[in-house]
């Protein structure tokens, strides 16, 4: 019988990324609404490619999410919530929220739309899940930082939807925890129906300053060391994937809106292998010979990453 | 100069050491506990019986006393915080500063009654997370950093809860589960929990932050003396001096130095330009630069230096 698994949620920046995500065995595509995502301006999508892609992917037995994961300033909660609102008469199958107020809000106003708490609310740990859980997410993506054993507990504690990244980037601080960007640069700008987005603060614009993939010196003092590089490296889950989906995690979220459609196909294509080739029942070498083979096909077709989680 | 009691100024001490080494006759209330590492030496949050004895000193010094709690506690975690909780509810404390919902959740489930404090990783960032907080025990909130004024007016208006706003000190710029610093013991021959004792900065052009391990705080000190006046005429009165990592002179410096201000600016206004050259003057001797963080809706690092402050009337 075959492995009933988890959803397999792909990021798309652009129609073509959303049709490459499709075509590649995505079960469902997430895309930023143009003004409120995080995520560069470039690689959001405007309501009407919205509309557009969203009829493909209906039409194919897709899911689509719809990223609005800036928390907006007092004067644009209403523009917020009107597009929610338009987004469900659409049939939209989901949107991601980022602040626990607004999640409330959202669902106390449009309660047919279901929402996820996005990565920038730091959930990580049981508590967290359920007070999202109860505010009206039904989907929370957790911290990169949430292991296999807590995501176990999670499960064990709540009967929220628990979302992992599989592929994603290991930032300095923790993302949601992050206001390094806007504290050196910020500036305002105009994207698509939202004006004075304040570009540099990525939970307040979506995008931030990357501040952290600079390099820095390190001083204590007068005495100065070399370069130091913050934390910043783009990791892929194939050894412990078998341990997060035994743990319950319901969503696999492969993270990058920004990439080439074919790099999104690429990594969905590895991902829906990975879990089609997997059994509850693999034994750990098993595993390793696919984690191995996984690992020869990456470097084949993308190339480096720096971390195989 | 009789001092206003209506204004609360308060700090953070992060174990029993500076603690005992601090003057903090010009404060009011304590935060106790280094939130962003457990593992920082002799951290209140760990060793409850320096906490226990903290609170006795703090009580006999009549100032009000908050217990801190781990800002990103995991689910295995929670129990060590339940414990300190715990300790500190027992040995008398005002209240909990959270900087997670889900302790916030937590402890308003298993210490009914206890007052909260949502602190500035609590990403309070809208008055419809303040009202779910609210709803959790939380008394009063941090509104997050990156939030200009006035948007924090917008969150002050529309909710009854006290609204507690840094005026001076190393703004919180972020936190990791991990610890920047520890890839550097070999390199400095400085170890944990030696290493977020030093002064490690990370320098880019003109750009400067300090890490402290797990936790990254801004390279200059923010700066609101100037703006006291109108922060008071708009309402705000309970102002955090940061003094987590920061000397004993400092602490103490930074608060005589807002005493005074405040007992000027609610005494007699007219003369608060008179006396602030001398309030900078002696900031500046412990400072390394100032900033006004993002009240200003400027990114965090710049200074409006002594220009008028754009804070609505008095409300």
């Amino acid at each position: 019988m075959a492995f009933a698994g988890p959803t397999l949620l792909a990021p798309a920046g652009s129609v073509a990324a959303v049709r490459a995500a499709m075509n590649a065995g995505a079960d469902a595509v997430y895309v930023g609404v143009k003004g409120w995502s995080r995520g560069r301006p470039g690689n959001e999508l405007t309501d009407v490619q919205i509309r557009s892609c969203l009829d493909d992917l209906h039409s194919r037995g897709r899911r689509m999410q719809l990223a609005m994961n800036t928390v907006p300033r007092p004067d644009e909660v209403e523009q917020v919530i009107g597009k929610i609102e338009q987004y469900a008469r659409w049939g939209v199958d989901g949107v991601i929220l980022n602040d626990p107020g607004l999640i409330a809000l959202a669902h106390r106003a449009v309660p047919e739309m279901p929402l996820c708490a996005s990565v920038g609310c730091t959930t990580m740990n049981a508590e967290d899940a359920a007070l999202l859980h109860e505010l009206g997410a039904q989907t929370v993506v957790l911290s990169w930082a949430v292991g296999p054993a807590e995501v176990a507990l999670i499960k064990a504690q709540t009967s929220v939807e628990v979302e992992i990244f599989v592929r994603g980037v290991r930032e300095a601080v923790l993302l949601g925890k992050c206001w390094m960007g806007s504290y050196l640069k910020t500036v305002l700008k105009e994207h698509g129906d939202r004006t004075d987005r304040p570009l540099g603060s990525a939970k307040r614009s979506g995008l931030c300053t990357s501040i952290c993939k600079a390099p820095w010196q390190l001083r204590n003092h007068e005495r100065v060391y070399d370069s130091a590089s913050l934390p910043y490296e783009t990791f892929l889950v194939l050894q412990q994937l078998p341990c997060y989906l035994d743990a319950g995690a319901g969503v696999l979220k492969i993270g990058g809106r920004e990439l080439p459609p074919d790099r999104v196909a690429h990594t969905v294509r590895l991902f829906r292998d990975l879990l089609d080739g997997y059994r509850p029942s693999l034994d750990e070498e098993a595993w390793q010979q696919v984690v191995g083979w996984a690992q020869t096909r990456w470097a084949e077709d993308v190339g480096t990453v720096q971390l195989f989680a | 100069m009789t001092r206003n009691l209506s204004v609360e100024l308060n700090t953070a001490i992060p174990n029993l050491q500076t603690l005992q080494a601090s003057d903090l006759a010009a404060y009011d209330t304590v935060y106790l506990g280094a939130p962003f590492c457990l593992k920082y030496e002799g951290n209140f949050l760990t060793h409850e019986e320096d906490l226990r004895q903290a609170v006795e000193i703090l009580r006999r010094q009549g100032k009000r006393v908050f217990l801190s709690t781990y800002a990103i506690p995991l689910t295995t975690q929670l129990d060590a915080v339940r414990k300190s909780v715990a300790c500190g509810v027992e040995a008398g404390v005002d209240g909990v500063e959270i900087h997670n919902m889900g302790v916030a959740r937590m402890l308003a489930r298993e210490f009914s009654g206890l007052s909260l404090v949502a602190g500035s990783f609590a990403n309070v960032y809208t008055d419809m997370t303040a009202a779910v907080l609210q709803e959790h025990g939380v008394r009063r909130v941090v509104p997050n950093h990156e939030l200009p004024l006035d948007e924090i007016n917008v969150l002050q208006q529309n909710s009854d809860l006290e609204i507690e706003l840094l005026v001076h000190g190393k703004i919180p710029l972020g936190v990791s589960e991990s610890c920047f610093l520890l890839g550097y013991q070999e390199t400095t021959g400085i170890h944990c929990p030696d290493l977020c004792q030093q002064d490690f900065r990370l320098r880019r052009e003109d750009w400067e932050m300090i890490s402290l391990g797990k936790a990254v705080v801004s390279g200059k000190d923010m700066c609101m003396i100037e703006h006291l006046p109108a922060l008071l005429g708009a309402g705000y009165r309970v102002f955090r001096l940061e003094g987590l990592s920061e000397s004993v002179e400092y602490r103490s410096t930074v608060a005589q130095v807002y005493r005074e201000a405040i007992d000027i600016a609610v005494g007699n206004r007219a003369r608060f330009g008179d006396h602030l050259p001398d309030y900078l003057q002696r900031l500046d001797r412990v400072s390394t630069g100032f900033c006004n963080g993002y009240y200003f809706g400027l990114p965090g690092r710049f200074y409006r230096n002594g220009e008028e402050s754009d804070l609505p009337a008095a409300v």
